[in-house]
């Protein structure tokens, strides 16, 4: 039945869900260079099994099953300065990840400029210049004689509001392509 | 299963702070019981985590701006609808993971220069009765038969006229579309800014908008911002507001569904520079880095940042000019982490030396003919960056029981 080349279906495959699988591997260590390493080492194995993958079941949810594998064996390895959620939480965000409709990827950077666009400029620059380390924020709140609490208390609020709008100007494209 | 409560701002609040860093144990424990038996709250913190993707890429492509010396607000605005090349451009050296010889290509890519009045066009193929001018009068005459033409007006106002389209231009503030496609895109001081149309006219109030007069006359408008007034041919103004759309025609206003596509800027075709780099490891050039008996290892510079303790000999690489390898011994360094970077051993070549000047995007392809394998954490690929905390890269990543 299947014509395709092994490397073609693959990529496809992961094409359609690695913007999900790189979220939930994210949504799991909160760090985005260790998310970078274990989304890169995740998808080397999928392609390593993907001779074992059964075609019945989902792609994601296999993909999934395997990162958390990666995920626990990479905390394992790390002195547990964090916290992290347990396993069976972990698994039921699969299912949650698994339904979003992220695959939208080109509407939603559109949605997330059109946003930062309507932030005051002031609160654009902070917003996009405050990412990463801690080092950096505690810099930033030097700088402007501020708390580190209070940048951060801003940043939450900018954070939240941007993803309000962004959440209403798709649930609007959405509507007007319905 | 537990019943779905509302997304409140406590669970909101919890979940951001989850990624910042922010939760104490007790508030984590909290949030993760309510996550375990809540599948409204779990699809809002999926949700909120793909968003919080979105914005990491933004913020990164924000700071390699910032680097550049590019005021962040601006780039912002303008910056094109869908980048495809990285955005990385003040990168001077390219340090790559071991391979037994390997080809490098560069593609350069720089933004076409714009003109005056007809500021841009892309593809466009001028019809008989157009001017050959780029500067534009009262009483012109825009033809495009295909492709895209950027107009911009004394008044501030763009338009982007989509091919096949005719235009006339009566004032700063005023134009005639005959058949076509346009969209507008009007600042405040071009405020009362009309296009008049077979059927009518739109007249603007601060906003972007697009229209679509079909050969019968009959013209679509539809708002992307902002708002306009819309009168048919002998009939009244009514109000069109933000992503609302109606068809002028017969005298009438009907309101619609917008169907057609509009082209809202255009954005110019990269200019591609392809540049290659060949590594032949039996026969490396003169000047580069050494191996532990002084052979040049045909790799020119250390990333900045890294190898500061490392001798001009490096004991660990051993060029095999017979068979064409370089070998290293690893370092246990982690370039995410910052950890024993004076030791590590990221070294390549500088994309100055390949006519890179600093402005442009740039993509990297590496060939290499065969990969060693990978004991306990190992990487394998290309880094491309200015410092060792300032790098991007690609390539595998392994572990001793995933080989």
């Amino acid at each position: 039945m299947d014509t395709t080349n092994p490397e073609t279906e693959f990529a496809e495959l992961l094409q359609k869900i690695q913007g999900r699988l790189y979220g939930f591997i994210h949504s799991l260590v909160r760090d985005f260079d260790d998310a970078d390493d274990l989304f890169q080492q995740t998808t080397v194995i999928l392609w390593n099994k993907f001779p074992q993958y059964d075609r019945q079941k989902s792609f994601f949810a296999w993909a999934c099953g395997i990162a958390r594998f990666e995920v626990a064996n990479f905390l394992r390895s790390r002195s547990r300065k964090k916290l992290y959620f347990s396993d069976d939480l972990n698994l039921l965000l699969v299912e949650s990840f698994e339904t979003q409709r992220s695959e939208n990827s080109e509407e939603r950077s559109e949605a997330l400029r059109g946003c930062l666009e309507k932030l005051r400029q002031r609160d654009r620059e902070l917003l996009l210049s405050c990412y990463g380390s801690e080092e950096k924020i505690t810099a930033i709140a030097e700088r402007n004689g501020r708390s580190s609490q209070s940048v951060h208390n801003t940043l939450k609020r900018l954070r939240l509001a941007l993803f309000d709008c962004i959440e209403r100007t798709l649930r609007l494209t959405q509507h007007r392509n319905s | 299963m537990a019943e779905s409560k509302p997304i409140d701002d406590l669970l909101r609040n919890q979940i951001d702070a989850y990624f910042a860093g922010q939760l104490a144990e007790e508030e984590f424990r909290a949030l993760e019981a309510r996550l375990r038996e809540d599948a409204q709250a779990r699809a809002y913190f999926a949700s909120y985590t793909l968003f919080l993707n979105d914005l990491y890429m933004e913020q990164r492509a924000n700071q390699s701006l910032v680097n550049r010396g590019i005021s962040p607000a601006i780039p912002i605005l303008n910056r094109n609808k869908s980048r495809k090349l990285l955005p990385w451009a003040t990168v001077l050296a390219v340090v790559l993971a071991l391979g037994l010889g390997a080809i490098l290509t560069w593609r350069f890519v720089s933004d076409e220069p714009t003109i005056a009045w007809i500021v841009n066009a892309q593809d466009c193929q001028w019809g008989h009765a157009s001017q050959h001018e780029k500067t534009l009068r009262s009483g012109s005459v825009l033809q495009v038969e295909s492709g895209l033409a950027e107009i911009r007006f004394a008044s501030g106002a763009t338009l982007v006229l989509q091919g096949p389209a005719e235009l006339t231009l009566h004032h700063a503030k005023a134009v005639q579309l005959k058949q076509g496609k346009l969209t507008a895109n009007v600042p405040e001081s071009a405020h009362g800014f009309e296009v008049l149309t077979p059927e009518g006219r739109v007249i603007d109030l601060g906003t972007s908008f697009g229209l679509n007069v079909q050969p019968s006359g009959a013209t679509d408008i539809v708002v992307f911002e902002g708002k306009v007034e819309a009168e048919p041919k002998g009939g009244q103004r009514i109000p069109l507001e933000r992503e609302q759309s109606a068809r002028l025609a017969g005298g009438n206003f009907l309101p619609t569904h917008p169907s057609e596509s509009y082209v809202r800027a255009i954005v110019p075709p990269p200019k591609i520079v392809p540049r290659k780099y060949i590594l032949d490891f039996k026969n490396p050039p003169k000047t580069a880095l050494l191996d532990k008996e002084a052979i040049p290892t045909g790799l020119t510079h250390r990333l900045p940042g890294t190898g500061k303790k490392i001798p001009a000999q490096d004991s660990r690489l051993t060029v095999n000019r017979l068979t064409g390898e370089l070998e290293l011994v690893t370092t246990n360094s982690d370039i995410n982490h910052q950890v024993n970077m004076d030791e590590g051993e990221y070294f390549g070549i500088r994309l100055k030396d390949l006519g890179f000047t600093g402005t442009e995007d740039f993509e990297i392809s590496v060939l290499f003919p065969d990969i060693p394998a990978l004991r306990r954490v190992g990487q394998f690929g290309v880094y491309a960056g200015v410092k060792s905390d300032q790098v991007i890269r690609g390539g595998l990543i392994s572990r001793k029981d995933t080989v």
